[in-house]
């Protein structure tokens, strides 16, 4: 190595992703706390998905991260330093917003200009670099052709790339989107997830997007934190929290499956009488909710030892799986079988043994 | 019904008769409410000729009036418009305390009588009103002058562009803001660059409505006018004054100035719906 490289210069250097270290983060409006008491570190350059359903605070924890909302009590530090209290433009952020908030008179060129032309930086970016930032972006994001186009002239894809180009155009060290896809249709949603991916691996930016669509957080993010009622139920990467989730909302928030009343006694789990295998940590004695995913119910022998007795009501192919509705004990069932790898003729009112490979089992 | 009603009736689909009876009715109340008292009054002005006319519009205490009545105008609506645009910024995008009595404090000029307002500023300003003795001791005189058309003018008009803005800028929501502020604008480039944009054509049409009536108001000037000739006279007032002098072609004369007025402002009005209608009408949300 050559002992003196020439230092970075400052354009890169200060382009560096940062981190965030938030701490008991709490906002109020009126009494009722849309966060409370909020702990958690996003890692430099990392993506992170905030998830939970709508009132779980995910929105307004991200806008007190971006500067358009400020907390009440509690810390927020970007790259270890206070930001709780400073202005959006002195946190370098980028914000997308869920319904874009384009500039409507402006053209799509003039959109991605904008950080640019309202900079405090000194010197001011010249027109020239304008010029060529902007092309450049909006050659990345692939609308170069619609530079000249107003907002109210572009399909709901364009105006998120618009969006996205927009945000990025200040060179910003954290990228934040509030339901970034949210508005979209299924296919869009898919190709411009995989983009964001893509974009999100060349520039480094530390990303943070605002969800309440599970598959979409755990497809896209390095970590997903799960919120309920204003506060953190589970951080982790996608795996963990699907395979290991920590509570009940958190499980049945991940596509839980069907819920059944069991007893726990004896250090295991009984559902109507048969041992269930527990994946999670098993709750103290007494009743108990287990959830099931589809996916980790088999059709087994009759009368093996440790299965349940069911009864078809609903057979669904679809596509290279197989979707049965059963009735166990009085309660809806959700199966779901590989369509090619089951043998066995099977019709509704058809009386089968289940043998359920494993359940998460949360006290009451 | 007579038992021959055409087979493609549709539900909502009157009768050529009744269409015609109410189209008539409608166009008949038009013409004779509001289209023959502005033939009449150009034919009255017109009555001794062009030259008469032009003589009653060149006289100095028309004049006068004239360029009192554009004096009025040129104070009042742009303070209106500063104040309107504060208002309804503050109305559209905050929320604040004591929000719904500052809504309803704006739309009081329009359910107060215009004389009841005149009358006010005479009992505050005036001689024997409540800053009387302070004002004479300063010399300053706002009742029977000019500052008190202002005055009462500003007052009358202060709804217009407001209750313009108002809507539009609800409608539009701060997103947009945020979004500037994000992108490291200021509060002033914010406003400049993506509120004022936003509502240029409402503000435009709200320009236009306090400004017609800005130079036509009657009642509430006349309390605090004094009916100085030359002087404390604007337009509509000097019309009444000739008027009751039995001058009808000056009268006339100076009507029809007013009335052209209106004209060139409904013609403007029309083009901004026409061109921005869906603006206006706080649809604004085209996405």
């Amino acid at each position: 190595m050559a002992p003196n490289w020439p230092p970075l210069p400052a354009a890169i250097d200060g382009n560096k992703p940062m981190s965030i270290n938030i701490k008991n983060l709490t906002k109020r409006f009126g009494g009722f706390a849309a966060v409370d008491g909020i702990d958690l570190d996003i890692q430099s350059g990392e993506l992170m998905a905030l998830l939970g359903p709508s009132g779980s605070g995910k929105t307004t924890l991200l806008r007190m991260i971006g500067g358009l909302d400020y907390a009440d009590e509690g810390t927020l530090l970007i790259e270890g330093q206070d930001a709780t209290l400073s202005e959006p433009h002195a946190r370098r952020v980028g914000f997308v917003f869920q319904h874009y908030a384009l500039f409507r008179h402006m053209s799509v060129f003039e959109n991605v200009a904008f950080g640019l032309r309202v900079s405090r930086r000194k010197p001011k970016v010249s027109e020239e670099d304008i010029r060529r930032r902007v092309t450049n972006l909006l050659e990345l994001v692939q609308l170069a052709p619609l530079s000249g186009r107003y907002p109210n002239q572009l399909s709901g894809g364009q105006r998120q790339r618009v969006a996205l180009a927009r945000a990025l155009a200040t060179e910003p060290r954290v990228l934040l989107l509030d339901e970034p896809f949210g508005a979209l249709d299924a296919k869009v949603r898919k190709e411009l997830r995989r983009w964001l991916r893509d974009i999100h691996k060349g520039m480094g930016v530390t990303t943070v997007f605002v969800t309440h669509d599970q598959e979409e957080a755990l497809e896209l993010a390095d970590r997903v934190a799960i919120l309920n009622k204003g506060r953190i139920e589970q951080v982790g990467t996608p795996a963990e929290v699907y395979d290991n989730p920590a509570s009940a909302f958190v499980c049945d928030f991940l596509g839980g499956g069907t819920r059944l009343e069991c007893v726990v006694a004896d250090g295991a789990a009984l559902i109507a009488g048969a041992r269930v295998p527990v994946v999670n940590q098993l709750p103290p004695p007494g009743p108990a909710t287990a959830y099931i995913r589809a996916h980790d119910i088999d059709l087994a022998e009759p009368g093996e030892p440790g299965t349940l007795s069911a009864t078809i009501r609903l057979i669904q192919p679809v596509g290279p799986q197989l979707r049965l509705d059963l009735t166990l004990d009085g309660r809806m069932v959700e199966a779901v079988l590989d369509r090619h790898a089951t043998t066995t003729p099977l019709s509704p009112g058809q009386a089968v043994s289940l043998r359920l490979r494993r359940a998460n089992v949360y006290g009451h | 019904m007579s038992g021959h009603a055409p087979k493609s009736r549709v539900a909502t689909n009157e009768p050529a008769w009744v269409k015609a009876l109410i189209m008539l009715a409608a166009l008949g109340f038009l013409g004779f409410f509001i289209l023959l008292p502005l033939a009449a009054v150009f034919t009255e002005a017109l009555r001794r000729g062009v030259g008469a006319y032009l003589e009653a519009l060149v006289e100095p205490d028309a004049l006068a009036a004239v360029k009192l009545t554009l004096l009025v105008a040129v104070i009042a609506v742009p303070v209106n418009v500063v104040f309107g645009i504060a208002a309804a910024w503050a109305i559209a995008k905050h929320k604040f305390p004591g929000k719904s009595l500052l809504l309803t404090l704006i739309d009081l000029p329009f359910s107060v009588s215009p004389v009841i307002s005149g009358l006010v500023y005479v009992l505050l300003f005036g001689a024997h009103g409540l800053l009387g003795p302070f004002l004479r001791e300063h010399g300053i005189q706002i009742v029977f002058a000019v500052p008190g058309l202002v005055l009462a003018t500003m007052f009358i008009t202060f709804p217009f562009v407001a209750r313009e803005l108002i809507p539009l800028m609800q409608a539009q929501g701060v997103e947009e803001e945020e979004a500037a502020i994000t992108l490291g604008a200021s509060g002033w480039q914010t406003f400049r660059r993506v509120t004022l944009p936003n509502i240029r054509w409402g503000l435009l049409y709200g320009v236009l409505l306090c400004n017609a009536r800005a130079m036509g108001e009657f009642g509430a000037v006349s309390v605090v006018s004094g009916h100085i000739r030359g002087e404390t006279n604007t337009m509509p007032l000097h019309v009444e004054i000739l008027y009751n002098e039995y001058n009808f072609v000056a009268a006339f004369a100076v009507a029809s100035l007013l009335a052209i007025l209106a004209l060139v402002t409904l013609v403007a009005k029309s083009l901004l719906e026409w061109r921005h209608g869906a603006e206006l009408a706080a649809t604004a949300r085209r996405h």
